[in-house]
């Protein structure tokens, strides 16, 4: 079994509110924490605040109050530069429904996940190839991503986000628009990259069987009282 | 100097590999942002539709001219002619003195911009002689568009022609052998000298038939009194297109009897066109000009506008995957740069069809577009729009990656 001993974002009493209400928090004095390695599930109904966290974890949300570090480094959210250099390097996000470059191909569409991480241009095809294939679509790579499934979408949405082979990898809902069978595919491609990386993966999900698969499983609700 | 060669060496290697990184996280956004079907599509639809608008536009604005031009042309110009009636039954005809009486009060009721005069006087100027102070004064008319006045000692000596008056469009000009074109009308001591000179009028508005009627030539070859009564015309020019109560004053001035006997004609002639059409010219001109500006800034705005907004999910997703600031900034320049070049090429083909068939028909009122304004023009257009662009994307900047995602995602 996995030890997981070396925290690489920590998220301390963290709480964000309904713009126009302030009084009202969509989550409130959250205070989690996810190592290397490890594959923490975020479940609860819908509209309890699992995408709002997620939107802070992956830096694209400035919480309202609260303090997020990563890799023991307290985040200053007016470098908007540093920020972006954190996401280019160490965030990978693979949202429910999946925006892409639709007149791409799925191999344009991967490289795009590189273009600003600290890359070499050289490297590009081989990790581009790679992740493509990790997902299955190595026959599909010169394929225009518009005349795609939407399981094919989300798989190229997930290639995209570990081509960088990034350090933490955030999943909000990736099975939920899918049918069984797209499902248990992205499913088994998660679990499996998070078996076999390094990489913290931070998944929200409705499905049992997702979060079964991962090392931790967090209730929404129960956050603040596990933490 | 080898090792000044090497410097040199790393320093072109490292800029060649710093530039390489820049165009490659800039230039490739900007590009992809043109290779999205929905954009082309609509700017497709936008490009189509705008010159169709603007010609309808054009045509509006072209023709309401042309009605314009033919209702303003129907009514007396604000240069109109008075022609006192009479010439052919003799009831009304006046001396010298009484037209100039009348100019006088025309000048001084009226107030006119310019008054002139003429006597109507059905002579053959085609070849006369006198004598005066023993010269021989010579009036030929070569043809009806050319009048010379020949003085000489002996009428068989060379003559040189002393004045040259010949016809441009409507009225008579003086040749260029008068340095100072001064005759006083009526004042025959001085013809024959080399101190000829001639009343004012010969510059102003009625400077045909005023310089010939001055001289008073009678059929009977010799110069006859010009205190003889004849028929009288007058030219009125006013600020504006007269009322009709100016216009009867201006009869009731030249016969108080009988105003209506006095008729009154547009002295519109070409290269002569009164204040009222330049008016109506230069108007249809600017509205025609504000169209293409108005058509460019719209296609600037609404263009940019419409597809940033359409992309604004796909900048949120490049800030997500580590876009930074100066990226996307640059990314703004050579998107304003590429939709500026666009922008102007359109103009410049609606421009020009609109100029084409403006100038062809209608060439006093447009004139071609001078190819320094069409490089401003070029200039112009990238700068502003690199500009709208640039603010476009910092104002995206200013809001939260998930905040875009999520209207995008409600919208």
């Amino acid at each position: 079994m996995k030890v997981f001993n070396e925290p690489i974002l920590e998220l301390e009493a963290v709480s964000r509110f309904i713009k126009s209400d302030f009084d009202k928090p969509i989550f409130e004095q959250v205070t989690i924490s996810l190592s290397a390695g490890e594959t923490v599930a975020l479940t609860g109904p819908s509209g309890c605040g699992k995408s709002s966290l997620l939107e802070v974890m992956s830096l694209q949300k400035k919480p309202d109050s609260g303090e997020v570090y990563l890799f023991n480094e307290l985040l200053d959210y007016k470098q908007n530069s540093h920020l972006a250099n954190l996401r280019s390097q160490h965030i990978g996000m693979v949202r429910q429904a999946p925006i892409l470059f639709d007149d791409q191909t799925v191999y344009q569409n991967v490289l795009q996940g590189l273009r600003y991480a600290n890359i070499a241009i050289k490297d590009w095809p081989e990790a581009i190839n790679k992740s493509v294939e990790s997902v299955g679509l190595a026959l599909l790579s010169n394929s225009k991503v518009a005349g795609l499934s939407g399981g094919q979408r989300q798989r190229v949405s997930l290639a995209r986000a570990i081509a960088k082979e990034p350090s933490i990898l955030i999943c909000d809902e990736p099975t939920s628009a899918l049918d069984a069978k797209s499902a248990s595919i992205i499913k088994e491609i998660i679990l499996g990259l998070a078996e076999n990386s390094s990489a913290g993966v931070v998944i929200a999900t409705h499905e049992l069987s997702l979060a079964a698969g991962c090392s931790r499983n967090i209730p929404f609700d129960q956050i603040l009282i596990q933490e | 100097m080898s090792l000044f060669t090497l410097t040199l060496s790393k320093f072109w290697s490292g800029l060649r590999k710093k530039i390489l990184t820049i165009n490659n996280r800039s230039n490739q956004f900007s590009i992809e942002i043109f290779k999205n079907r929905s954009v082309i599509v609509w700017l497709s639809i936008f490009v189509l539709t705008l010159p169709i608008l603007v010609y309808y536009l054009q045509l509006s604005i072209f023709l309401s001219t042309q009605r314009g031009l033919a209702d303003t042309s129907k009514r007396p110009q604000d240069l109109i002619v008075l022609v006192s009636s009479g010439e052919n039954d003799g009831s009304y005809l006046m001396s010298l003195n009484e037209i100039l009486v009348i100019e006088k009060t025309i000048e001084e009721q009226m107030e006119p911009k310019n008054v002139g005069w003429s006597r109507s006087l059905n002579i053959d100027l085609s070849n006369t002689t006198s004598w005066q102070n023993d010269k021989a004064v010579q009036l030929r008319q070569v043809n009806s568009d050319y009048l010379e006045i020949l003085i000489s000692e002996e009428p068989d000596q060379k003559q040189v022609c002393d004045i040259c008056i010949f016809r441009e469009a409507n009225s008579f000009m003086l040749g260029s052998e008068l340095v100072q074109p001064r005759l006083n009308i009526g004042d025959l001591s001085k013809v024959g000298s080399t101190k000829l000179s001639f009343a004012g009028y010969a510059s102003d508005i009625w400077r045909d038939t005023s310089l010939t009627s001055s001289l008073i030539i009678g059929v009977d070859n010799r110069i006859i009194s010009f205190d003889k009564k004849t028929a009288a015309s007058w030219a009125v020019q006013f600020e504006a297109v007269p009322t009709l109560k100016q216009i009867e004053v201006l009869r009731s001035i030249v016969n108080p009897e009988n105003p209506s006997r006095v008729s009154v004609q547009s002295a519109i002639g070409f290269g002569n066109q009164a204040t009222e059409l330049n008016k109506l010219y230069s108007s249809s001109n600017n509205i025609n000009t504000k169209i293409i500006i108005l058509a460019s800034a719209l296609l600037i705005f609404g263009g940019q506008y419409q597809l940033i907004k359409r992309l604004k999910s796909k900048v949120a997703l490049v800030r997500a995957l580590g876009a930074t600031d100066k990226d996307l900034l640059t990314s703004a320049i050579i998107h304003g740069c590429i939709s500026g070049c666009l922008a102007w090429l359109l103009f410049v083909l609606v421009f020009s069809f609109s100029q084409i068939f403006l100038v062809t028909f209608y060439r006093e009122m447009y004139s071609s577009i001078h190819p320094v304004n069409l490089l401003f023009s070029f200039i112009f257009s990238i700068g502003i729009n690199s500009a709208i662009s640039w603010i476009i994307f910092f104002k995206q900047l200013k809001h939260e990656i998930a905040d875009i995602f999520r209207s995008d995602q409600d919208s």
